[in-house]
């Protein structure tokens, strides 16, 4: 089994100058999770998920123990945290490099990644850099349910 | 021999004051060149303490890490804070002092970066709450926790040096040196509200946003909280009765961290991987060099410097003692002190020894404030500088990244007169103390 036959295709991609209130906006009304920064010839460049977004939306010194004292809904934080990132671009707050696996890798490759690195979501990528899809823990789970059947027939 | 030493231990000095390398790996390798070439044998290196590691210093450490990594995760330090920031009913300068006093105690039983790793998130949510700008607060902190940390035997790792290498007990720190930072800390408040009471004020409805938080919440794990708190309480008693039981501080805390971690069923492997190692490793590496510096007689040749200057006599060595708090203030503001520390105690001793032809088996009343004026010295003078302590570079870091950028002469602005003044202060207790009221 390789990549290709569990991965989707259909992913969200933006330009590396699209400005962080776009990017929540497609966040929120598109509901993905992950958005893809590529060039305009589809080169992947980084990604944005939503763990990036929580991260700018909520202050590092935040712990959750002094979270849990305040009464305040924390409106001051968030619309402090907009307020300075709002003009930023893609280019500004993507992470990158991007974990990335090849089409043609066996889908072994992803499974050992996707756990090594604890992640949700490996890009898929073509030899040139071009974002082809991508392919996540639930893909691959779903891609071996279907081939061996595991969990047993509960019928 | 001499000069392979010297060269060595001045390598790794400018390794470590340029920031052109890492200083645990600096003190590391300048400990591996002297190894190698038996300017120290191993059997000096490991097993003598006045020419290699002093085990008593890194065992303490170890232990007080452990113990401390615990206590953290139980949320007394946010609850402690937000208390702090109630009692100051929210008003920025009132809030200010408030947890630069609660800073300054807390650091004097742990280590200061611990401290200022856990009031400064906290401290920037107050002032975020309310609406105030956070930089004179964390900056305050950072020195409060410099002065408090020089309090105990405890508090800062200069301390732990001296207190091991001259055989000074923690009652001793705190009969002579806590007063005198009760004084520096309260006269520095002082010249603190001249400066800054009239520049802080946050809206009434504000403050009111810090008196509705509730620390109550902010304990994670009240189970873990009662049994670290009775262990760090055990273990200070245990500093405190030195002289009835004879048990080492390093025994007393290592016994703390071993039975902290069979009553909290802490999995070791986790407890033992937040202790800073390369802290430690860094302290080994500098044991090792100072050691070979002391072997080949570098130190002595300071050391007869030094009593040409200042004339120390076997009954007053009020010169030595003045040159010595001023000269590490400054010193330590541009040299880590804990090089600086590891270097001075060996210079102390064979001063020591130059002067009464041998080394006493206790500190001799003569030489004790000379004792205490390195620890105030190589403590306070940390604040002088953005990268004078650890504490500064921490807090320094962390409001960075919540997008209060400290500049260097920012800190300075505040570090420098601190230093000159909690330096000033520290000459003066010194002075009634040992050579007026005495």
């Amino acid at each position: 089994m390789h990549i290709k036959e569990a991965m989707k295709t259909k992913v969200r991609a933006i330009a590396p100058e699209t400005r962080f209130r776009e990017i929540l906006n497609i966040h929120d009304t598109e509901e993905v999770h992950r958005i893809y920064v590529t060039d305009s010839r589809g080169k992947l460049l980084g990604v944005i998920t939503s763990y990036d977004i929580l991260k700018l939306l909520v202050p590092e010194y935040l712990g959750a123990s002094v979270a849990r004292g305040i009464v305040e809904d924390g409106r001051s934080f968030v619309e402090n945290a907009f307020e300075r990132y709002k003009e930023r671009t893609a280019r500004e707050l993507m992470t990158t490099p991007v974990l990335s696996i090849g089409p043609d890798d066996p889908l072994l490759a992803a499974q050992t990644l996707l756990r090594d690195k604890n992640v949700y979501a490996l890009a898929v990528v073509a030899p040139d850099g071009e974002l082809l899809g991508e392919v996540t823990r639930m893909d691959v789970l779903r891609r071996l349910h279907r081939a061996f059947g595991f969990g047993g027939d509960t019928t | 021999m001499f000069w392979l030493a010297t060269l060595t231990f001045a390598a790794v000095y400018i390794g470590i004051v340029s920031e052109k390398v890492n200083k645990t790996t600096a003190a590391l390798c300048g400990a591996a060149v002297v190894l190698c070439f038996r300017v120290v044998s191993v059997d000096e290196a490991l097993f003598d303490a006045g020419l290699g590691v002093d085990w008593g210093v890194i065992f303490l450490l170890i232990s007080m890490m452990i113990i401390v990594n615990i206590l953290a995760r139980t949320g007394l330090f946010q609850y402690v804070a937000v208390r702090a920031a109630k009692m100051g009913r929210g008003e920025p300068f009132r809030v200010m002092i408030i947890l630069a006093v609660v800073t300054a105690v807390a650091s004097s039983f742990l280590d200061n970066v611990t401290t200022v790793l856990l009031m400064a998130p906290v401290t920037l949510v107050v002032a975020q709450q309310l609406e105030t700008d956070p930089i004179p607060m964390l900056i305050t902190e950072a020195l409060a926790s410099n002065i408090g940390g020089t309090a105990t035997l405890i508090g800062d790792p200069p301390n732990i040096m001296i207190g091991s290498r001259a055989g000074l007990s923690f009652l001793d720190f705190l009969v002579h040196v806590a007063p005198g930072v009760v004084v520096i800390m309260i006269s520095w408040l002082l010249a603190w509200k001249l400066v800054f009471s009239s520049r802080m004020k946050a809206k009434p409805e504000l403050c009111d946003r810090i008196m509705a938080m509730d620390e109550n919440r902010m304990i994670v794990d009240p189970a873990l909280l009662k049994k670290s708190a009775v262990i760090l309480a055990l273990v200070i008693a245990g500093f405190l009765s030195h002289s009835l039981t004879r048990l080492d501080p390093s025994v007393v805390a290592f016994t703390g961290a071993a039975f902290l971690l069979l009553l909290t069923k802490e999995n070791p492997a986790k407890a033992l991987s937040e202790v800073e190692w390369p802290t430690v490793c860094f302290f080994i590496g500098l044991f090792i060099i100072v050691g070979a510096t002391v072997k080949v007689g570098m130190i002595e040749i300071l050391s007869k410097q030094v009593i040409s200057v200042t004339k120390p006599q076997p009954d007053n060595m009020f010169g030595l003692t003045m040159a010595v708090v001023w000269f590490s203030g400054l010193a330590s503001a541009i040299v880590d002190n804990i090089p600086y520390v590891a270097t001075m105690n060996p210079l102390i001793i064979e001063t020591t020894r130059a002067v009464y032809g041998s080394v006493p088996a206790h500190v001799p009343p003569a030489v004790m404030p000379v004792w205490w004026a390195l620890s105030l010295g190589a403590c306070l003078g940390g604040n002088g500088t953005a990268i004078g302590a650890s504490a500064n570079v921490v807090v320094c870091g962390i409001s960075e990244r919540a997008g209060h950028k400290i500049t260097f002469a920012r800190f300075l602005k505040y570090g420098a007169p601190t230093t000159l003044f909690t330096i000033a202060v520290s000459a003066v207790y010194l002075w009634l103390r040992y050579y007026v009221v005495s």
